[in-house]
């Protein structure tokens, strides 16, 4: 049902909507990649462009899928 | 009263060292800690006797049960809460839900609102069950 590590089970819900909590804050968007050490999130703006946040998997305490995006 | 049979003489001469024998081991047994402990064994012809009494005597005291295995890591702690209520405490929040799953390095909470949370274990420092 799940992955055994923090990383890969990200990496099977690309194309959700994650907000993802570290130690100084949360980012939020469209997960769009998972690496072992990288996952990368496009945060949706009103602006023409969405803003690309790399996160380090070691620095994420948690990742939240709201239940629309499960 | 009719003369005994041989077999009844017989039985009868067993009987009497039976009860000789139990005299004896009482007397012998002073190193018991009270009253009578011996075993007793009498082989008849077509017949095995064994008795073992003990008598006032008491047995060791069995050894006392095993306590609970404690958890030594947080992990273990996760695992036992599979599927209770929990609140975890992470740097910045605490999330309150229903643990599901304890993977290698994460684990699954669902919250009331139905969202799924992937906590990284390494980043929990409290854990406590609702």
């Amino acid at each position: 049902m799940f992955e055994n590590t923090f990383a890969a089970e990200l990496a099977t819900r690309i194309g959700t909507t994650v907000e993802v909590f570290t130690d100084n804050g949360m980012t939020d968007g469209i997960l769009s990649n998972v690496t072992p050490d990288l996952v990368l999130v496009i945060e949706v703006t009103t602006g023409y462009e969405n803003e690309k946040v790399y996160v380090s998997v070691d620095a994420i305490n948690y990742a939240r899928f709201p239940a629309a995006a499960v | 009263m009719s003369p005994l049979t041989d077999r009844q003489r017989s039985l009868l001469t067993l009987a009497n060292q039976l009860s000789q024998n139990l005299i004896n081991n009482t007397g012998n047994n002073s190193d018991s800690n009270s009253g009578i402990n011996t075993d007793v064994s009498v082989d008849l012809p077509g017949l095995d006797l064994d008795v073992d009494l003990n008598l006032g005597r008491r047995r060791p005291d069995p050894a006392p049960p095993a306590p609970p295995a404690r958890p030594t890591t947080m992990r273990e702690v996760l695992l036992s809460l599979v599927n209770e209520r929990v609140q975890v405490t992470t740097p910045m929040d605490v999330i309150t839900g229903t643990l599901i799953a304890v993977r290698n390095d994460y684990i699954v909470v669902i919250e009331n609102s139905g969202a799924q949370v992937l906590i990284r274990i390494d980043k929990i420092e409290l854990v406590s069950e609702l």
